[in-house]
């Protein structure tokens, strides 16, 4: 598509004019290379746009010569469906990244471009290199660029749609939230840079702290909204896998809740001067580190949802590389040029609480980063590993304690003194921790890991909400940070409670009959439930003592991905969550299936069928074939009526084929199997009836696992969003 | 030094050591039959499954087929879960588990599908 490409090229000599005039601005001072950098930057930006636009208005007008128009929708596709489709691939992710771009860019004029021209200039470069990236691998090639067989100008007449389990309602709003946050990790980035380069190191960190703040709340609403997805549709019963896919996006955002940590103490306290410039860096690359490894296809043998390899590698590995190195140069040069004054001179003072806590969140954002990279370094030594999920959680550990501890202490402390002042509410807190632990112990808390856990993270709640409401009823907008922690404290106990003593057993559940469960109820499968959109669903009846419900996990074929489709079905409660899942389905036989063979003005009978052979009739009018033989057939149905039926038998493609033909007032139906011309012998196959008594009935074996008190996760996620948007609604009206 | 920073440096150490050693020990390899065969560890083999192996013990609940990795050696595979639904449209598989007796013990089967953008991990 000649407009698209023209757009999109435009865009990228546009944006590059714009990155070297503010580059120019800033070296000159001169006034024309400003207005030059933003109207080139304007026109860059309305090639953009209009990019993002036709590609829409050939997603709705399902024009499938776009290759990604073909790749990622259908015709059957709700309009709801058709919006995702934009960032169903590689090509529409990066489209939308430079969107997200664009609007932070259109902000940073209005704000501080006169002043600070190489933020700009930074956060130009990277847009230029996104849309390099889009032209070498544009969402507007045509099918028959990426499809050698299709001719020129062909259309085809649907297209390939998009994969069934992106077809949910989460993924309309996930991925756009991930990339709103994936993408402003530039602005600190840009900022840290600009800050180097012109050796002033404090102006920075009250620049970029919105920004930060904005980072960490889109990253961590869209990795919760994934996890959400995860656990609600994909069946396997939980919300995180320490998948690639995954910690690209976990990484980048425990470093931005590092680094948010980090602006504090810089501007409470001056310090951590170098810490804060290093984690700005590192939070970007480490942005596109995630994107090398799950675009570039290095880990495809590793993930289960990598997007397919592509030929971008060297793109996206020279892009890595650039910044990186870009940024290590001038690290390196400024290390030299500041110094930290010192700060958290005691142990009890809330600086060093929260030292504790930065660094407990960073040891695990590097240790996931390392881990993840796995295959990478390790298949430049040998076979490529990878790293269980094992491993993961069990790193989780000893940091949860490190950084429950900081949490829960930190707001009974102040700062710069080392003193521990409010004895009583840390007695209060140390009580009811205590107390509810207590309590979850009666109530079935056994592994001693899982007891300190909840023990510290109840502590830390009770701590923060405490401290948190005094500030609701004095200065509410400075609540988030307590509000937060309440949220990160439930988040953990949640995680605990329905990963640690989730319990699960498989059922065999042959149709229609009651089979006990471990937990006390009963399930029964009634059969399957066709559904209009094709997502057939079993029906199950699930009989407790206090009232039964109905669940309907979801079991269909997909053309799309030719295989089961599976979705569980979650009965979500206050205490638990009761999650079945379908495994597998055996189909029972629901009717016989018979064999006649009969020579000719031969008689067979079969229950209350009397079958005569007549002869062959070759077949001359038949549509489907001039070769078809059929055989002249009189049924006698019950001994009264009497049809005459010809099923026929025809060559197609080189393979025998033959129709099913109905015997009338029944529910019978004949097809001729094979024929002997020679002999005068056929052989029908006859299927219907009445099934055979004890037939192999239906059966669905599913999954049935009970997560207690995750809906704790859950709330403590709301929580931690709602205390984010506090603190960036603050930071904004505070500036 | 003060001994604060040194708490902080043995601390820090502590938990590098800690995850480095494990680190090294769950690194699993993807490797053939015959070094699975030779390895002690948990490790990953890849290959097709042999069509029409499958079986699944309604009673015990275990389920095992035969597969052949990629160097064409078939064996087979135990897994004490319920068949993934969609084994039968795997372009491939990879199991994840140990070799003993004779059998490969899989912990985990990922069945992966034609569609790149996804594939069912069955966990055990």
């Amino acid at each position: 598509m000649i407009s698209g490409i023209l757009a999109l090229s435009i865009a990228f000599v546009a944006t590059t004019v714009a990155t070297a005039a503010y580059w120019l601005f800033y070296r000159d001072q001169d006034e024309r290379y400003f207005h030059l950098a933003n109207r080139s930057f304007a026109l860059g930006s309305i090639g953009i746009v209009f990019a993002a636009i036709l590609l829409y208005y050939n997603i709705f007008a399902h024009n499938f010569q776009l290759n990604y128009v073909y790749s990622y929708t259908s015709l059957q596709l709700s309009n709801y469906y058709l919006i995702s489709t934009f960032w169903a691939g590689q090509e529409g992710t990066f489209l939308l990244w430079l969107v997200f771009g664009t609007l932070y860019t259109i902000v940073l004029i209005r704000s501080i471009a006169r002043r600070e021209p190489l933020v700009l200039f930074f956060v130009l470069l990277v847009q230029s290199f996104l849309l390099l990236i889009l032209l070498k691998k544009s969402p507007f090639a045509m099918i028959w660029h990426t499809h050698a067989d299709a001719p020129v100008g062909f259309t085809p007449a649907d297209g390939a749609s998009l994969n069934p389990l992106l077809q949910n309602p989460w993924m309309i709003i996930h991925p756009p939230v991930m990339f709103v946050g994936y993408s402003s990790t530039v602005v600190a980035f840009a900022m840290a840079m600009n800050a180097m380069i012109k050796k002033k190191f404090s102006d920075w960190v009250v620049q970029a702290r919105p920004w930060v703040i904005f980072a960490t709340l889109f990253l961590g609403t869209g990795i919760i909204m994934g996890g959400y997805w995860s656990y609600v549709t994909l069946g396997w019963g939980g919300y995180w896998a320490w998948d690639p896919v995954e910690n690209a996006s976990l990484v980048p955002w425990l470093f931005m809740a590092v680094l948010l940590h980090g602006l504090l103490i810089q501007i409470r306290q001056k310090g951590l001067v170098k810490t804060n410039l290093f984690l700005a860096g590192l939070g970007f690359i480490s942005v596109l580190w995630g994107s090398f490894l799950t675009r570039s296809g290095v880990l495809a043998d590793f993930s289960v949802h990598s997007f397919a390899e592509s030929d971008l590698n060297l793109y996206l590995i020279s892009f890595v590389a650039l910044f990186s190195v870009i940024f290590l140069y001038f690290y390196l040069r400024s290390l030299k040029l500041t110094e930290s004054p010192k700060f958290a001179e005691g142990i009890f003072s809330r600086e060093t609480f929260i030292l504790l806590g930065m660094m407990s969140i960073l040891f695990t954002g590097l240790v996931v980063f390392v881990a993840t990279s796995s295959p990478i370094y390790t298949g430049l030594f040998g076979e490529p590993s990878n790293v269980s999920m094992g491993f993961y959680n069990l790193v989780s550990i000893p940091v949860a304690v490190l950084m429950l501890l900081s949490m829960g202490f930190a707001p009974l402390l102040i700062w710069k003194v080392s003193e521990l002042r409010d004895i009583k509410t840390l007695f209060l807190g140390i009580i009811v921790a205590g107390l509810l632990t207590v309590l979850g112990v009666v109530f079935g808390l056994t592994k001693p890991v899982s007891i300190l856990l909840i023990f510290l993270s109840v502590f830390a709640v009770f701590i923060n909400a405490y401290v948190g409401v005094k500030f609701l009823r004095k200065l509410p907008s400075k609540s988030g940070a307590y509000l937060s922690h309440v949220g990160v404290g439930l988040m953990i106990i949640g995680i605990i409670t329905s990963s640690m003593y989730s319990e699960s057993e498989k059922i065999i559940l042959p149709a229609g009959e009651f089979q006990g469960s471990q937990f006390g109820y009963d399930l029964q499968f009634v059969n399957f439930e066709e559904r209009a959109d094709g997502k057939d669903r079993a029906k199950l009846i699930v009989k407790k003592e206090d009232g039964s419900y109905q669940a309907d996990p979801q079991f269909y074929f997909s053309e799309y991905t030719k295989s089961y489709m599976l979705s569980p079905h979650v009965k979500i409660g206050l205490k638990k969550d009761i999650y079945i899942s379908p495994i597998s389905f055996q189909p029972g036989e629901t009717a016989q299936h018979k064999q006649l063979e009969l020579t000719k003005n031969q008689t067979q009978t079969l229950d209350d069928l009397k079958i005569t052979f007549n002869r062959f009739v070759v077949g001359d009018h038949m549509d489907q074939s001039p070769m078809a033989v059929k055989a002249d057939l009189t049924v006698v149905v019950g001994g009264m009526k009497e049809f005459n039926l010809q099923p026929a038998l025809w060559m197609e493609n080189g393979k025998l084929q033959g129709n099913d033909v109905t015997i009338p007032e029944t529910n019978y139906q004949l097809h001729l199997e094979s024929l002997d011309a020679n002999d005068g012998k056929i052989v029908l196959a006859i299927h219907g009836g009445a099934p055979a008594e004890n037939a192999p009935k239906d059966v669905l074996a599913v999954e049935v696992s009970e997560k207690p008190l995750i809906s704790i996760l859950w709330f403590g996620c709301i929580i931690l969003i709602s205390g984010i948007t506090v603190s960036l609604v603050d930071r904004i009206r505070g500036r | 030094m003060r001994p604060k920073y040194i708490v902080g440096i043995v601390i820090v150490l502590a938990f590098i050591a800690f995850a480095a050693i494990n680190l090294s020990k769950s690194l699993t390899p993807y490797v053939s039959l015959t070094e699975a065969k030779k390895s002690n560890k948990v490790v990953q083999v890849k290959g097709q499954r042999v069509v029409g192996s499958e079986n699944f013990d309604m009673e015990k609940k275990i389920f095992s087929f035969k597969m052949t990795d990629d160097k064409g050696e078939q064996f087979e595979v135990v897994y004490h879960g319920v068949k993934p639904a969609n084994l039968e449209q795997a372009e491939e598989i990879v199991v994840i588990g140990r070799y003993t007796q004779g059998l490969f013990e899989a912990e985990q089967l990922l069945v992966k599908c034609p569609s790149k953008y996804q594939a069912e991990g069955a966990d055990v």
